[in-house]
């Protein structure tokens, strides 16, 4: 049936009143839809969105980048296995491939009222790209302790976060091949209050850090200060690898918030005072790996996209369909808006395609959801190293609750592995090669 | 018209007494890979029946073990379960 057929087919008694403005207006042209975010989020939303709403959905992404690199797996690279071209993924061929059009560019503003975004495109130069559903999937930014200066270069500042990866990932490597070998080498990383992005993370981070300095250094001594009460992730298991594995280089020292960092130079002595609240303790150390608490984006809180007036410091959205609760042509998916669910690459991946179904159906393409047999299901898994040929595994599920309308995790699908276990790493570069292919 | 319009509803309400194969399946792709076919160690669905992959989530929800597909399945309700397993049924080998 061709456009004109169809449009005229809409005059058919029982049918007409099944039929949507939003299926009305697909038959005239395509909906516009612009995807902020190239990440496991954007990417994703913008394969499905297109993949389920065909011809009546014209998508453009937009990323500061076109080289998104994984945050999965990049802990590998601290130890020799991956490289940071392993896990970088260009986005032009990933729009090619998935059928939507990319746009490199800083989003700097979102006009709400006029249905638009406003962009700097790499050559300083603005862009605007109109809007039917703006889908955001920005990811995390940071609230800096004192000492840390968030405007050196990545690659060669003296305390790296390496929690995005990229140029920070090879800081940090850098920083680790300089150590001193002979078992003299002192390291300190710090690990955040919640909500920040892949709980099991820095703990997985503690234990590649100390496998590279055990293979190259001779071992030495790695503080893992913790600003929570015990392992938030894997307790089983990463209290093992801390306890026995690693027990000969970590110190593992929970409830320890950080006062204040120091150092000069990528490759010169660094200083880090903690507090427990009531006694401060300050170490010096040839390596000092600090991730910072984290918050949403600068744009969501300029744009109106968070309840900061009760305090909230990431974006509220209706919890099964992912759309804003202060504007229902915007939503926001992955590590910036305010959930139970994880903050992480995976479930940002299944969040993205409950919202691909929930925009359809918003716009009319797909029928409204039938509840509760079509509440949205999620699920969360990863796999984390914990050698270089050993890994443990961390996974749940979500399902929405229309009267908590919250996503709430089914308690009988939450768990780590067993065991720590060389098939566990095998089956954590399958995992990540399909979550890969998956996304982008 | 009016047999029409009496087999529309019934088509109209037995789509929406189903849950979301399409969707809910899409969420096995992460580790299974796109339309279920899998590059690694992990394996394809693509190509198995609606039968198999319903048995294999059933198992895995009642066997008292706590691997990573054992936790898994117990997101899942039947219906849900039933509802996987038909649409990846339906995907080309």
């Amino acid at each position: 049936m061709d456009r004109r057929s169809f449009v005229k087919s809409l005059g058919l008694g029982a049918v007409t009143a099944t039929v949507t403005l939003g299926e009305l207006k697909a038959a005239a042209a395509p909906f516009k839809i612009v995807v902020v975010g190239g990440g496991f989020g954007g990417a994703s939303l913008a394969k499905y969105l297109k993949l389920w709403g065909q011809g009546n959905i014209q998508i453009t992404l937009v990323d500061a980048v076109s080289g998104h690199v994984s945050c999965i797996l990049s802990n590998l690279v601290l130890n020799d296995q991956k490289t940071l071209a392993d896990l970088t993924f260009d986005l032009t061929k990933t729009a090619v491939k998935n059928h939507f059009a990319f746009k490199r560019g800083v989003v700097t503003r979102i006009d709400r009222t006029g249905k638009k975004i406003i962009a700097q495109a790499p050559d300083k130069t603005l862009f605007t790209l109109p809007y039917d559903k703006l889908i955001l999937s920005p990811g995390i930014s940071f609230i800096y302790p004192k000492g840390m200066d968030p405007k050196l270069p990545g690659a060669t500042a003296p305390i790296p976060h390496a929690w995005k990866a990229g140029a920070q990932t090879t800081n940090l490597r850098a920083q680790l091949r300089a150590l001193p070998s002979g078992g003299k080498a002192k390291a300190i990383m710090t690990i955040p209050k919640p909500p920040y992005r892949c709980p099991p993370g820095p703990y997985e981070r503690a234990c590649l850090i100390a496998d590279y300095m055990r293979t190259h250094k001779n071992g030495g001594k790695l503080i893992v200060f913790d600003a929570n009460p015990g392992i938030l992730a894997e307790p089983v298991n990463f209290g093992k690898a801390f306890t026995q594995i690693y027990k000969d280089i970590i110190e593992y020292v929970p409830n320890q918030t950080v006062v204040s960092v120091a150092g000069a130079a990528q490759f010169s002595a660094k200083s880090i005072t903690v507090s427990n609240g009531t006694a401060s303790r300050t170490e010096t150390c040839h390596l000092l790996n600090v991730i910072p608490n984290q918050i949403a984006p600068k744009l969501l809180f300029n744009s109106g996209l968070i309840d900061t007036v009760s305090g909230k410091q990431w974006a509220g959205v209706h919890m099964d369909t992912y759309q804003s609760l202060f504007d229902p042509d915007i939503y926001v998916i992955g590590d910036a808006h305010d959930s139970n669910q994880p903050k992480a690459g995976h479930i940002a991946n299944s969040e993205a395609k409950v919202c691909a179904d929930a925009v359809l159906r918003h716009l009319g393409v797909l029928p409204p959801r039938a509840m509760p047999d079509e509440a949205p299901v999620t699920n969360s898994a990863c796999y984390s190293p914990i050698t270089a040929s050993t890994a443990s595994f961390l996974t749940a599920g979500y399902r929405f609750d229309p009267a908590l309308q919250a996503m709430v995790r089914i308690e009988a699908s939450f768990g780590e592995a067993e065991t720590i276990t060389r098939d566990n790493y095998t089956n954590m570069l399958a995992w990540a090669n399909n979550l890969f292919a998956d996304a982008f | 018209m009016r047999k029409i319009i009496i087999l529309f509803f019934l088509a109209s309400t037995a789509a929406i007494a189903q849950p979301n194969g399409r969707l809910l399946a899409s969420q096995c792709f992460q580790c299974h890979g796109p339309n279920g076919k899998s590059t690694g160690e992990i394996d394809s669905l693509a190509g198995e029946s609606a039968a198999e992959i319903y048995d294999e989530l059933v198992e895995f929800k009642l066997k008292p073990e706590n691997g990573i597909m054992n936790l898994q399945a117990r997101i899942y309700t039947d219906a849900e379960m039933r509802a996987i397993a038909g649409y990846i049924g339906s995907l080309p080998q």
